[in-house]
């Protein structure tokens, strides 16, 4: 779409579209802009702070839920796109909000892979997993620590026991999409001697992978050339087209609507 | 309740002073923040949207002013 300025006429034209033309410079580096197309890849930014229940000081750039989530649903439901592509830099945030938004991302009927830039810490692991297949950068970091009462409790106080929970909650979550096992994620959760105040794990890209956390190491390339594979994969798949209204869980198996028992599991029952 | 490597008096600083009063407007087929500068003109903050090429579109470039009269 190309940038107009209001209010000039005619013959100014010119000079405004160079003047357009200087700042897409200053500001993207770059003069000419594609027109008007759809990506089938659509992609979603976790950066900063997640986002959740309490409005963050202006000082944490944060990513709200409440944007990730419909536009998770747009992704889901738009027939044109046909894939997304998850990439965090997150230093962690919100615990229910980060489940939140990485119960969504695996709920997708569509393929999704996610790449870790920079940093996926704490929240942002079970985000990382929550994609069919996780990529990590070399040079990127997941940090894994306990979760603890912080500063400002919002609510009710919490007991220890309500902060075992959360922490199942998020182990749980992380070892039912990842190769890691709750035992070694524990471990590496409450090693001590990696941070210098605090109990934890830095595992930096290839010792993520290692760890069985995240998927594989990669960048941009490879994460994109993943999900157009797995795209073609679940196209060739199905005879539904990817758009079709069924959605249908891996590996499960198709009965007829006859044949499928009354008030057995995964019937309907109302 | 947080799950986060940064120090809680590092995200809760600041948190009795007001935020920056931000808006979100529809601007030509995305969801644009948007800090109002003066009537009806506002300056890029951030595009809302998961459409790569919104992100290459220069009437959303961050910074960018947008004219909603127009």
């Amino acid at each position: 779409m190309p940038f107009e300025e209001p209010n000039h006429d005619p013959q100014e034209q010119d000079p405004a579209a160079q003047q357009a033309a200087l700042e897409n410079i200053k500001e993207l580096g770059q003069t000419e802009v594609p027109g008007p197309m759809v990506s089938r890849i659509h992609c979603i930014n976790i950066v900063g702070q997640v986002e959740g229940h309490v409005l963050l000081p202006p000082r944490n750039k944060t990513t709200k839920y409440e944007h990730i989530i419909p536009q998770l649903v747009a992704v889901e439901q738009n027939p044109r796109i046909q894939g997304v592509l998850v990439i965090l830099n997150t230093v962690g945030g919100d615990i229910e909000a980060g489940l939140a938004i990485a119960e969504m991302i695996k709920g997708l009927s569509k393929p999704s892979v996610s790449l870790v830039l920079g940093g996926g810490h704490s929240i942002g692991a079970p985000i990382a997993v929550a994609a069919r297949h996780s990529f990590i950068a070399d040079s990127a970091t997941v940090t894994v620590h306990p979760i603890r009462l912080t500063g400002l409790v919002v609510g009710v106080p919490q007991t220890y026991e309500y902060l075992d929970k959360m922490q199942d909650r998020v182990i749980r979550f992380i070892t039912e999409n990842s190769r890691i096992t709750p035992e070694r994620l524990r471990e590496l959760m409450f090693r001590t001697g990696d941070l210098m105040r605090d109990i934890g794990t830095v595992l930096i890209g290839k010792e993520a992978v290692a760890a069985g956390l995240i998927d594989e190491l990669g960048g941009l390339h490879k994460a994109v050339t993943k999900l157009e594979k797995l795209i073609e994969e679940q196209k060739s798949q199905s005879n539904e087209p990817l758009d079709g209204p069924l959605w249908q869980a891996e590996n499960a198996e198709i009965l007829p609507v006859k044949d499928i028992p009354l008030g057995s599991p995964g019937g309907v029952d109302h | 309740m947080m799950w986060t490597i940064v120090p809680p008096e590092l995200v809760w600083e600041g948190v009795e002073r007001e935020p920056k009063k931000l808006q979100q407007i529809q601007w030509h087929n995305a969801q644009v923040l948007i800090e109002p500068i003066d009537f009806g003109r506002g300056r890029v903050v951030q595009v809302l949207s998961t459409e790569p090429n919104d992100f290459l579109r220069p009437d959303l470039a961050p910074g960018a002013i947008i004219n909603l009269g127009s």
